[in-house]
């Protein structure tokens, strides 16, 4: 069965169809929230508001081939829900294992994921979803901006400036500190 | 300079590095939200936000004659004339009457077995008027009465039509495209205020039903949502609920002389995320005030609750209207009376509250009292979804619930009500002169 039909058996409210495309999503939304919002919890919760949301307004998607870029959407707005409400609360930065970091001598091993992670910690979290749609969900920069309801030359600033703020975390964690994004950690 | 970032270009490494972060698998979670899920109940396909409009028309009503001598009857029938004469030549040149008011109330239009229908009062049976290449649904009439919109789905395409009453005259007004959609007739009856989603983003724009090139309103830096209200007494004005790039959520609204779009300024806290804050605007009758949802903290108890809020016009005196004693229990989506003295409230309880149930309420307009509880309570707290409207004189109450498929017809005076067993959608009603 297609995927398509499976979105349509879904709008007829069949659920099992609806699992089937949840499971197929689950771990590129699960990946993506964590991403976005560095908390494994919040991600979680993230996830748990996007896919309920996919099932109750899902006879309203009228192209079933966009279920994918639709469900994204869902997703990425209910991270940018969650790392608003976080901002509330004292800063909650899930920070990777420092025994990774034993010297300077040994920063040739360090893995380009450690890099990257720590240096999109330092992005505000609407810059962090632009840079996961586009990077990681792999959607053009036009789409990307439409998802998150930015034009598209505000997208292309804000892309141009978290990338180069990441060029810059990166290059300190062998200079010395940077100040984050913004000037906070979100 | 390590080995990562001398590789190049330094955007393609991106890609690669978050892959390996994120080592992508089934979340263990899953399961839990399938079994959510599946107590979820899912929305309709398509329904009017606003189904009526309030229409301040205040027609003139006829004087009976009543003991009347032989003598002075040739100089009242000459008057008589005259005075249809006139009536006649006002009648003619109210081709689009001001839209706020009561009115009386004309037929009662609803789906059926994917047509249309109409019948003229809620006892009496109905008749077809409508049975499209597709599926029909979601009928609402125009506010002069003359016209009705309604929903054509033929192979998953959804179609905005308009036609006569009788069925007659169809048109389509523009196809609809991905996404949430809404439209509420222009108070002139001429045009359709429409957001809708283009390329995943909303686009608010103003689309005529002669076939007119439509015309887009931008609203600064801020994306337009769903919820759209035109302003009393003149219906010039829109209210659009907006969400900025910061997410925060505030009304805006479009005057109709062409002068800048401009924010009221409401608080946005966000605490349930940019679906919520400040949404489900209504106008008074006056068009001085807007009541509108706000999602809250009660200071005593710590519960975040949906409450009634009224603010003036240009954003000054906010303040709550006075909601339910009970803390669980949910306070939203004002609808005015067609006179202006009531507003027709949601009222909802979770359904991690005993499984939570929907009712609607009617609280006086000036605040001066919380509601008062009316019709049935319907099982399933906040996915009950109920959606409901006044009828064009005031005197009933139409509710929806999604949750059952059912619709009633409520006596907004003492809280009675009755199944109405020939639709399982909201009926939308006529309006015509008094």
């Amino acid at each position: 069965m297609s995927g398509r039909e499976l979105v349509e058996l879904a709008q007829r409210g069949d659920h099992d169809a609806f699992a089937v495309l949840a499971t197929a999503a689950s771990a590129r939304l699960d990946a993506a929230a964590r991403l976005i919002l560095r908390d494994r919890e919040l991600a979680r919760d993230a996830v748990q508001n996007a896919l309920v949301r996919a099932w109750r307004d899902l006879p309203r998607l009228r192209d079933p081939d966009r279920f994918d870029a639709w469900l994204h959407r869902l997703l990425v707005n209910a991270c940018l829900d969650e790392a608003r409400r976080r901002r509330r609360r004292p800063a909650e930065v899930e920070m990777l294992p420092t025994d990774m970091y034993s010297s300077a001598g040994e920063v040739h091993h360090l893995d380009d994921r450690d890099l990257v992670e720590r240096a999109l910690g330092r992005l505000e979290p609407e810059n962090r979803a632009l840079v996961v749609l586009h990077y990681y969900l792999g959607y053009p920069v036009p789409a990307a901006a439409a998802s998150l309801g930015m034009s598209l030359p505000a997208a292309k600033s804000r892309l141009h400036r978290a990338l180069e703020a990441m060029r810059h975390a990166l290059t300190s964690e062998f200079t010395g500190p940077a100040e984050p994004e913004g000037g906070r950690i979100s | 300079m390590t080995a990562f970032l001398g590789f190049d270009p330094f955007e393609r490494r991106i890609s690669d590095a978050f892959e390996e972060i994120t080592d992508a698998r089934r979340p263990d979670y899953l399961d839990d939200i399938l079994q959510l899920t599946a107590r979820t109940s899912q929305r309709p396909r398509w329904s009017f936000l606003e189904r009526w409009l309030p229409v301040d028309l205040a027609a003139p009503r006829p004087t009976a004659l009543m003991g009347v001598r032989l003598g002075p009857i040739l100089l009242l029938i000459a008057i008589a004339l005259v005075l249809a004469a006139l009536a006649a030549a006002y009648v003619g040149s109210q081709r689009t009457p001001l839209p706020f008011g009561p009115a009386a109330n004309g037929l009662i239009a609803y789906p059926k077995d994917g047509a249309l229908y109409v019948r003229n009062t809620l006892d009496a049976d109905g008749r077809l008027i409508v049975r499209g290449e597709g599926t029909v649904s979601t009928p609402y009439f125009s506010p002069d009465g003359k016209l009705v919109a309604y929903i054509e789905t033929i192979a998953r395409i959804d179609h905005l039509m308009v036609a006569s009453p009788d069925g007659s005259n169809s048109r389509e007004i523009l196809k609809l495209p991905v996404g949430d959609f809404n439209a509420v007739w222009r108070p002139d009856s001429r045009a359709f205020a429409v957001v809708v989603q283009a390329n995943l983003s909303p686009r608010l724009s103003i689309v005529p039903i002669d076939g007119s090139a439509p015309t887009s309103i931008e609203l600064g830096s801020a994306l337009p949502t769903t919820d759209l209200a035109w302003r009393p007494p003149d219906g010039l004005d829109l209210l659009v609920r907006g969400v900025r790039e910061d997410r925060t959520v505030d009304l805006f609204l479009v005057p109709g002389d062409g002068s800048p779009v401009h924010a009221i300024g409401l608080r946005s806290d966000l605490l349930f995320g940019t679906d919520w804050d400040n949404s489900g605007p209504a106008w008074s009758l006056d068009g001085t005030r807007i009541a509108y949802n706000q999602v809250e903290k009660d200071p005593k108890t710590g519960i975040t609750q949906f409450r009634l809020h009224i603010v003036n016009a240009d954003g000054t005196g906010d303040q709550a209207l006075p909601g339910p004693t009970d803390p669980n229990v949910m306070e939203s989506w004002p609808a005015f009376a067609p006179d202006g003295r009531t507003i027709l409230v949601h009222r909802w309880t979770w359904k991690s509250n005993n499984g939570g149930e929907g009712w609607v309420a009617v609280m006086p307009a000036d605040g001066s009292r919380p509601a008062r509880d009316i019709g049935p309570r319907i099982p399933g707290g906040e996915d009950t979804g109920l959606i409901k409207t006044w009828s064009p004189d005031g005197t009933r109450v139409l509710m929806r619930s999604d949750n059952t498929h059912e619709a009633f017809s409520i006596d907004p005076m003492n809280g009675t009500f009755e199944l109405l067993a020939w639709t399982s959608d909201l009926p939308d009603w006529q309006r015509v002169q008094r």
